[in-house]
């Protein structure tokens, strides 16, 4: 049984925004000067947090401390086998917010060690063929079980202060396949806070991974590979030597934002190419959502969210295959806004600043949209169960983290979803 | 008993001028597919038979992931709810599957069992191994409420016997949050592993009776540093699964635990790697083993078979057509249940067949063979049983010497 901290009472006040070991100066007295309105949902949410800490459903011990994991995805997508081509290769990155409680919590981003774990999913280089692979690939030959940016699927966060106010794991080389041979594109990681050598807060978030690509449904030639197939229709549509070269990375001639690939001048960027050239061509797949060709979708479902619940698709937020191909727009980078839709049914809320992505933004003293709302494309609460788990952990409850007592010590008089 | 000797020495000198050479120990049975291409393998099979039980997964046109059974042709065994995927792990001796059900996205799952057309529920667990008696190892899914946990979800390590039906919780070791059993051998000794102290990695455990007992590593034991896990055991006691070794502690190879029966480990063996070429990583990491002390595994993306006290590469000793990737079990007939491409690329899972000729799995049918033949032979090693009768006789001579002149695989 670890020992559970007790908050200093000897501590003074501290304004939300302040950072452990950093000064905000001017901010001391904004959460004051807006705690005069009042949200009904937080009121409510208020009770219903005292209510359920009366003893309705158990919730996490005391502690000084809550944390938050989300993917920075939503879903990471992947190759299976490497040796033809790729497009994609295994890397999830995986952030957490740590909230030091309190009448006025603080975001902490010194002083402690956030480590994660993924339970039952410890060791990728038996499930998927990336290593044998990465120097064609990438010129460098990567030890096994080691991502590209040099993290394993255990191992220790990094803050990401000045850029942002969380934590951060990136390139975790994580396969959809437990280590009993199952299929599982939802593995939970495990994620620990110590100060002091002592666990001081705990979560579960899910690392999504999938590597469920139906290229096949139309890349089908008999007696050939659907690698190969995609390859040599390349080779004869743009006069390349591809099916020669194998394996091929396709992001050494078409950039993608997502690898940090400038790609070669001229050549359409890999969402352009991709998107561009199939849009016309989806028909004869005949699929419901034709981005579950290659996106995990049949099976998987990349999206799994409210938004899916309510029923909404891809297209909904992103547009068609013809608008995410347009060659002006830049890919990874313009991406939906919640505010978009949101905006005028919520006149009275902030969303995302413009410029800035969902998964990157913050509100509300410097908390990020995903710690209350999740990861994109599992924004709670999920149609898988695995998604619901952390709120569900905090507040008894799943869906947006609207228990104000999950990092308030006392209720507040209001709640603002402002932007800072 | 000196006349019958002397003829088959006579015999052996006899074949040592008719020798017969042959690139290849197995052939490959393609067990087919649920009808799409899409990830399949095959973890089980049945102990003994000439045409054993072989138990995996495949995907079905609807993408779905779903468990079978091949007994010659593959048949999806159907789960007991629609719409949900399901994995077949093992096949105990009355020819029963044991697997698991399950849907994308859910805490948990659902152990099965088959009993001829019948698929009974076992309970809400994981189902991954069986002994002959049908007692299952596997995990369930818990949440602990304890302390700074308060309502985190893990595995935890469990074992279902059946008379009566009782799920047993093995718990952890070392104060971790979860473990998970993949074995059981016919003495009830499971094997698994467990998070590390700080959950920072996994042990390899050996569970005797409710007591779960860390296998070590490389680096030594019981608390050598480095992570490890245990996949299978035989009846003697041996347990194989992977472990990091103290001098390169990132990479992880095939073990074998020697272990008594209080739970101590007597010898740790590192079975290596395959070769590799061009700086390519090596590692490995063994699955199966059989009470004739057989392994076989994964090394460098590739099945291996480790035998008579050497690893080789599967794909060394099959015919041209398949490129085998991992070897998940191997029965007491040498038979492995595997997976692996075809020259397109399509994935299969497979039922590799040995040919008895060649009895020290080097690849060919030599004379070699015929002296090793007799060498264990009159060393009463089982290894001389042809027929699989459980003992060293005349009659496995006359069974060789028809594996042999029946040519190459």
């Amino acid at each position: 049984m670890r020992d559970i901290p007790q908050i200093d009472p000897t501590m003074p006040h501290q304004p939300s925004v302040l950072q452990e070991g950093m000064p905000a100066p001017g901010r001391k007295r904004r959460w004051v000067r807006r705690g005069v309105f009042a949200s009904a949902g937080c009121v409510a949410a208020a009770l219903a947090g005292i209510l359920l800490l009366g003893g309705i459903a158990p919730l996490a011990p005391p502690s000084s401390y809550v944390v938050f994991g989300y993917n920075e995805l939503g879903m990471h997508c992947m190759n299976e086998d490497f040796s033809e081509l790729m497009i994609l290769p295994p890397f999830n990155t995986v952030r957490a917010q740590v909230i030091r409680k309190g009448v006025e919590p603080t975001i902490v981003t010194s002083g402690v060690t956030v480590r994660y774990t993924i339970p039952g999913n410890t060791h990728s280089s038996d499930k998927t063929n990336f290593w044998n692979y990465t120097q064609p690939l990438f010129g460098v030959q990567i030890p096994p079980d080691v991502g590209l940016t040099g993290n394993k699927l255990n191992g220790t966060m990094v803050n990401r202060m000045p850029t942002a106010n969380d934590w951060e794991a990136s390139g975790l080389p994580v396969t959809p396949r437990d280590d009993d041979g199952r299929e599982n594109p939802y593995p939970l990681a495990l994620i620990s806070v110590e100060r002091n050598g002592a666990v001081v807060a705990q979560t579960q978030a899910v690392v999504p991974v999938s590597w469920e690509i139906s290229c096949n449904i139309c890349h089908s030639t008999p007696g050939i590979s659907v690698g190969r197939d995609i390859l040599r229709k390349h080779d004869v549509l743009h006069a390349t030597h591809l099916e020669a070269a194998m394996p091929v990375n396709c992001s050494q001639c078409h950039s993608d934002n997502a690898l940090g690939a400038p790609g070669v001048p001229g050549v359409k960027s890999m969402s352009a190419a991709m998107h561009g050239s199939h849009a016309t061509r989806m028909a004869q797949a005949n699929l419901v959502v034709d981005c579950y060709a290659c996106h995990p979708g049949i099976r998987t479902q990349c999206q799994r969210d409210i938004h899916l619940a309510r029923g909404m698709t891809c297209s909904s937020c992103h547009g068609g295959m013809a608008a995410v191909g347009n060659v002006a727009r830049r890919p990874w980078l313009d991406e939906p806004s919640c505010g978009s839709c949101h905006q005028s049914r919520q006149p009275e809320f902030d969303f995302e600043p413009a410029g800035v992505l969902f998964k990157n933004a913050t509100g509300h003293g410097g908390v990020k949209c995903v710690t209350c709302h999740n990861s994109p494309h599992a924004i709670t609460p999920t149609i898988t169960a695995v998604d619901n788990l952390q709120s569900t952990r905090w507040q008894g409850h799943a869906g947006v983290i609207n228990t104000c007592t999950t990092c308030h010590t006392t209720p507040p008089g209001s709640f603002e979803h402002k932007r800072d | 008993m000196v006349r019958r000797t002397n003829g088959i020495l006579a015999a052996a000198a006899c074949m040592s001028m008719t020798g017969v050479a042959s690139a290849q120990t197995y052939h490959v049975v393609d067990l087919g597919t649920l009808g799409a291409l899409g990830d399949t393998e095959a973890f089980g099979l049945s102990r003994v038979g000439v045409t054993p039980i072989v138990v995996g997964f495949a995907t079905k046109p609807d993408h779905a992931h779903r468990a079978f059974l091949s007994n010659g042709a593959i048949h999806e065994i159907s789960p007991l709810a629609p719409d949900t995927q399901s994995v077949a792990y093992a096949v105990d001796a009355l020819g029963r599957v044991v697997g698991t059900m399950y849907q994308l996205g859910e805490v948990g799952a659902r152990a099965f069992r088959t009993g001829g057309a019948v698929l009974a529920g076992l309970g809400n667990f994981t189902a991954h191994g069986v002994n002959d008696i049908g007692d299952v190892a596997g995990f369930m899914s818990i949440t602990e409420t304890a302390g700074l946990a308060g309502e985190l979800v893990f595995d935890h390590a469990c074992v279902y016997r059946g008379n009566p039906a009782t799920l047993s919780d093995l718990g952890t070791i070392g104060g971790s949050h979860w473990s998970r059993a993949y074995a059981v051998n016919n003495a009830g000794r499971v094997v698994g592993c467990s998070g590390s102290a700080n959950d920072t990695g996994s042990r390899a455990v050996v569970w005797i009776g409710s007591a779960g007992h860390d296998l070590g590593t490389f680096a030594g034991t019981p608390s050598g540093a480095g992570e490890a896990c245990a996949y299978a055991t035989n009846d003697d006691g041996i347990a194989v699964g992977y472990c990091t070794g103290a001098s390169d502690p990132g990479v992880r190879y095939a073990a074998a635990w020697w272990v008594n029966g209080s739970g101590q480990v007597t010898s740790v063996s590192n079975l290596g790697a395959l070769p590799v070429t061009g700086g390519k990583p090596t590692w490995s990491y063994a699955y199966g083993i059989n009470d004739r002390g057989a392994v076989v595994g994964q090394s460098n993306g590739r099945a291996f078979l480790f035998d008579y006290g050497r690893m080789k590469d599967v794909n060394d000793l099959i015919p041209p057509g398949w490129f085998v990737v991992s070897a998940r079990a191997i029965n007491d007939s040498d038979r492995i249940a595997a997976w692996g491409v075809n020259q397109t690329n399509e994935p299969h899972p497979l039922l590799l067949v040995p040919c008895f000729g060649d009895i020290n799995r080097d690849g060919l049918v030599s004379v070699q063979d015929i002296f090793d033949f007799l060498a264990a032979y009159f060393a009463n090693d089982l290894r001389a049983d042809m027929d699989r009768s459980g003992t060293v006789s005349v009659q496995d001579i006359f069974d060789y010497l028809g594996y042999y002149f029946s040519g190459p695989c």
